[in-house]
């Protein structure tokens, strides 16, 4: 008899992780709108900071990277509370795991580059390095998470760029870093869009 | 209707709390790896700076000290940790934690050695900030994923560790790495031996 009950609990357990894990990709799809923002906030700040990428990625316009990355945290920020709102789907242990790995990402980087910039001792390529190397943790831990191979593939990308920006020169960092951006939050934001889209086309037509 | 959707709800949430608690159970009797990683920093530290002054790696005289230390750190963990064997089904959350650590231990490898092989200057300073930013990720996001609030308080302490590292000289950085290690390997890692070994032997009285 309890031999029975174990194996319906775990059969329960399994269905449960299942389904969150399903769960977690859909809701990862819902936010791919934030991965595509990123993306082309970090395009907008290299042109920017560089003179229309005249120059490395910092050091013409100094504001360019604060403004641009704090614009852009307050837009998602803000639209991110409406999403929220209006979601009707309650917080799964899923979605709580991959919020947590993004969260603390996030905090990491503000704790590493803003004493790092503050303190005069940036070093392009390592900055680089470092940044890409922390996306490439944070998109490896949530694809292994969500056993989605499109988002281990952008981790592999990620730490390939940051490996390649600390070999070579600036401008061969700069692009490592922009391969890195088109691959990793365009293509695979739209990516997840597209998916999103078809998700609720499909959803429409069982209604 | 409702009500059996209310019972569905129910049963969901205390499976996802016993997942939690279960996950909080495991990362305790993995306590003894915080403790390990803990003494080996110390001994890379001691080694690579014997006969100098207070700093992360010294004068580069014992370069060694921290490749060895680390790698059979590694190979230790990994070979007590097998031998412990797998004691049951993974769930969500456990899975979660587990990918968290393993991601950061390989962003870890890609970046301190294309680091050093690439030739990028042996700067202490950055060493400490990169190596207490991974920990904070891990940390804080093991800590929000079990709701441990202790671990939440590490990450943030490694956090800390991060920022303060970009100022001062290399013996304030080094000062900063010793009580960081201190506070979220050793006294963390020790705390989580004991809640385990206080669960076991309430485990025993049990089945007794």
């Amino acid at each position: 008899m309890p031999e029975e009950t174990n194996k319906q609990d775990l059969s329960s357990r399994l269905e449960l992780i299942e389904s969150m894990i399903a769960e977690g990709r859909r809701s990862t799809t819902r936010w791919a709108w934030t991965i595509v923002l990123w993306g082309v906030a970090f395009y907008v700040a290299i042109a920017w900071s560089s003179g229309f990428l005249g120059g490395p990625i910092w050091g013409q316009h100094i504001l360019a990277w604060p403004v641009t990355m704090i614009g852009t945290w307050l837009l998602s920020w803000g639209l991110a509370t409406r999403m929220a709102k209006s979601a009707k789907a309650p917080m799964t242990t899923m979605k709580r795991a991959i919020l947590s790995i993004w969260t603390a990402m996030g905090i990491s980087m503000f704790a590493l580059l803003v004493p790092l910039g503050l303190s005069g001792r940036a070093d392009q390529q390592v900055c680089v390095a470092v940044v890409v190397t922390l996306l490439g943790m944070a998109n490896a831990a949530s694809g292994i998470l969500l056993k989605w191979k499109a988002q281990i593939a952008c981790a592999v990308v990620w730490w390939a760029a940051g490996s390649a920006s600390l070999f070579g020169s600036i401008t061969q960092s700069t692009i490592a870093f922009l391969v890195g951006i088109f691959f990793c939050q365009i293509v695979f934001g739209i990516y997840a869009m597209i998916l999103e889209s078809r998700g609720r086309r499909q959803g429409a037509a069982n209604a | 209707m409702e009500n059996q959707e209310n019972t569905e709800l129910t049963e969901r949430l205390e499976l996802i709390e016993s997942m939690i608690a279960e996950g909080r159970r495991s990362s305790e009797s993995w306590g003894w790896v915080f403790v390990l990683w803990g003494v080996a920093y110390y001994v890379a530290i001691a080694w690579a700076t014997w006969g100098q002054g207070l700093s992360v790696w010294g004068d580069g005289r014992h370069w060694p000290a921290w490749p060895v230390t680390m790698l059979g750190t590694a190979a230790l963990t990994l070979f007590i940790g097998m031998r412990g064997g797998h004691r049951g089904p993974a769930t969500t959350l456990v899975r979660a934690v587990v990918a968290v650590w393993v991601c950061s231990g390989i962003s870890m490898c890609f970046l301190f050695v294309a680091m050093s092989v690439g030739g990028r200057p042996a700067d202490q300073h950055l060493f400490v900030e990169v190596l207490a930013a991974m920990m904070g990720v891990t940390n804080g996001a093991s800590g929000w994923i079990l709701k441990w609030k202790m671990q939440v308080a590490c990450g943030a302490v490694w956090w800390i560790a991060s920022a303060a590292a970009c100022f001062g000289g290399d013996s304030q950085v080094a000062a900063v790495l010793v009580a960081a290690v201190f506070l979220c390997q050793i006294l963390f890692g020790v705390y989580a031996m004991l809640l385990e070994a206080k669960r076991r032997k309430l485990g025993a009285v049990a089945h007794a």
